[in-house]
């Protein structure tokens, strides 16, 4: 693979997007945000799809080596019917983030309906049966993603609560992944920055030795929209509400035309990543909320540039 | 039905000392309650601005250190170029926003419920940046010895709610943010059910419809979850624009009963009754067709905010008497009394 010189810190793939609306074995509007894992010598890639008619559900793609993948036939999850979650996936489920944690894979999306935005918990062990754990925020939140191991012995999960002009990254732990408390503003929005206006958890916290590597999305409002950039925060291994460090610059910005055209232009948006054993990082990334694409660097080199703000 | 108290407000700003030299006291109102050594105590929500000279402005704002928050005072001339007024509630400062009013949470002890003693330092002051615009409107719930205190912490990450607890009503413990923003209207319930702590609280999440009444519940008050939608404001010149709930549900044989408010057609204010079921309380068994109490008085018709009246703090006395404290024109605290059966009899 031959690696662009641009002016972000990831290169991308060169075959990007590498999921398009055409991929997909049944009639769809876009796909988009979706969620890699490695799973039985596979690569999966949980992901959004939108509906012809406008509401969202998940599919699955799989691929060998990580770069050609397929698209399971149906959908894995589409919104509940009915019991106690049908009501609030009335308009769809969106933005799946995996964490792999003692054998069970969780997912964090966000369940839509007309009460707002809420956070919703499932998990799967096989990728063929998913299970709802609960609803873990008040409407009007989003973009959870779950750290991979407990801290302090308790589950921790960075999100989104918006409204009111605010946009701030918030941490909240929980004993059983149901009931959450102890939440605390963690990373906030800079004011003349390309995160000026909002921020949000993108990828589920890495860990590594400088700290948990969170790359987020941070959006600049323009006199033509948002822009919707990725960037990088390390946070205290401990007591992860403090910020070790945090990048000046994203390390993805809107540059492509698969990028800057598409339902909603100028986005990049991770919602996962994979680190291979040559400590590259893969960062999946929904563009222009019509395709995924991947973009790739060197874990260190993002932790030592993160770590150097 | 419900009787206003002829001496109506109880509370004035002008009784009320302002926790430094150079604030002034804009109101007070918005009252949690709670009896305790046969007392009634309130915690009012003590709303301070400051006083300009001419061709300055004046604001308040909190300075935090470890120890906790302390009020200060930005004086900055009118014309300073850095300065951007928003609107009446505050002005931008080099980027930083102040706003021209911050609360935090004042003691009033009473022996009658009617002629009220204030303290002259805050209970709930600031202490943290999370709580850098002030702490406001406290709901009390007693379950076992120890009186739950809820609370709105506002910054600019936006409103939350926080949890405090005491048991002698002199000192304090904070236990943190326990619904993140947007997120007020707070009330426990002041026992557990099946297990578990119950609450009602109001997420506001602009552009998903109107702000409406949830229900939570927890293992430990601390983590909460299970949240499910209880009520949506109706479309009636009393709730077309928001609902939320008051002070905690009381207990009655036929259920609990919640005085909630809502904001209606000309940002007018009024109190409504809720009915739910005893032993499952996000069943909703019965929810009042028309306000229990509305602003008609000039001093609910007259103040710094309109048309306002809003309860957070409701006491129940052994004979089915209800003192009903509420917010007149986020000014003064008021009074009006009722009995359990009344309130019961209006939801037939």
């Amino acid at each position: 693979m031959v690696r662009k010189i641009g002016r972000d810190f990831l290169y991308r793939y060169e075959e990007n997007p590498i999921l398009t609306a055409e991929d997909i074995p049944f009639r769809c509007n876009t796909v988009f945000n979706g969620s890699p894992v490695k799973y039985e010598g596979e690569y999966l890639i949980l992901f959004r799809v939108e509906g012809l008619q406008g509401y969202s559900f998940f599919a699955l793609a799989r691929s060998r080596k990580g770069f050609f993948y397929k698209v399971d036939e149906k959908p894995v999850m589409l919104p509940a019917k009915k019991g106690k979650f049908a009501k609030y996936e009335e308009r769809g489920i969106e933005d799946p983030r995996i964490t792999f944690m003692d054998g069970v894979y969780y997912i964090l999306f966000t369940a839509a309906s007309a009460f707002g935005p809420m956070i919703e918990i499932a998990k799967t062990e096989d990728f063929k049966k998913y299970e709802r754990i609960a609803l873990v925020s008040s409407p009007g939140n989003k973009d959870g993603v779950l750290f991979p191991e407990k801290i302090k012995g308790k589950y921790a999960r960075l999100d989104r609560p918006i409204g009111n002009d605010i946009g701030s990254i918030w941490i909240s732990y929980s004993d059983d992944l149901i009931y959450w408390g102890h939440s605390k503003a963690v990373i906030t929005p800079r004011p003349g920055y390309w995160d000026s206006y909002r921020i949000g958890a993108s990828v589920p916290p890495i860990k590594t030795d400088k700290g948990w590597l969170e790359i987020y999305h941070g959006v600049r409002m323009t006199a033509s929209g948002p822009i919707y950039h990725a960037g990088s925060v390390l946070l205290d291994l401990e007591d992860p509400s403090k910020i070790v460090a945090r990048c000046d610059e994203p390390i993805l910005s809107p540059r492509e035309n698969y990028e800057r055209i598409g339902d909603v232009n100028n986005v990049v948006f991770a919602c996962g990543a994979i680190v291979e054993e040559d400590r590259t990082i893969k960062v999946y990334y929904g563009s222009a909320d019509t395709s995924i694409c991947m973009a790739m660097g060197d874990l260190d080199e993002l932790i030592e540039r993160t770590y150097n703000g | 039905m419900v009787k206003k108290h002829e001496t109506n407000p109880l509370i004035e700003p002008k009784s009320i000392k302002p926790s430094r030299e150079g604030y002034r006291v804009k109101g007070t109102f918005n009252a949690g309650a709670a009896e305790y050594n046969r007392e009634i105590i309130l915690l009012l929500r003590v709303a301070e601005d400051c006083v300009a000279d001419e061709g300055l402005i004046s604001v308040p704002y909190y300075r935090f250190d470890a120890e906790g928050g302390y009020p200060e005072i930005l004086e900055v001339k009118a014309d300073d170029p850095h300065v951007r007024l928003k609107d009446t509630r505050g002005i931008v400062y080099k980027g930083k926003d102040y706003l021209s009013t911050l609360s935090h949470i004042r003691i009033a002890r009473s022996k009658d419920g009617i002629n009220f003693t204030i303290e002259d330092k805050p209970f709930i002051y600031p202490c943290s940046s999370s709580e850098s615009f002030g702490t406001e409107d406290a709901r009390i719930s007693k379950i076992d010895d120890l009186y739950y205190i809820t609370y709105t912490s506002v910054s600019g990450d936006g409103w939350a709610t926080a949890l405090a607890t005491t048991r002698d009503f002199i000192t304090v413990e904070r236990k943190g943010i326990i619904f993140p923003p947007p997120n007020k209207d707070v009330s426990i319930f002041p026992e557990k059910i099946n297990g578990k702590y119950l609450a009602l609280h109001r997420p506001h999440n602009e552009g998903f419809g109107k702000p409406s009444i949830w229900f939570s519940e927890s293992p430990d008050l601390l983590h909460w979850g299970g949240h499910k939608c209880l009520i949506r404001p109706r479309d009636t010149r009393w709730e077309e624009q928001k609902i939320g709930g008051g002070a905690a549900p009381l207990k009655t044989d036929k259920g609990w009963l919640e005085i909630y408010h809502g904001k209606g057609r000309d940002q007018i204010y009024s109190l409504y009754l809720l009915l739910l079921d005893l032993n499952d309380p996000a069943h909703v068994l019965k929810r009042g067709k028309e306000p229990i109490l509305f602003p008609e008085e000039p001093y609910e018709t007259r103040g710094f905010f309109p048309n306002v009246v809003f309860s957070n703090g409701v006491i129940a006395g052994a004979d089915g008497s209800v003192k009903i404290y509420y917010g007149a024109c986020d000014e003064t605290v008021c009074l009006a009394e009722t009995t359990i059966d009344e309130m019961l009899d209006t939801l037939k």
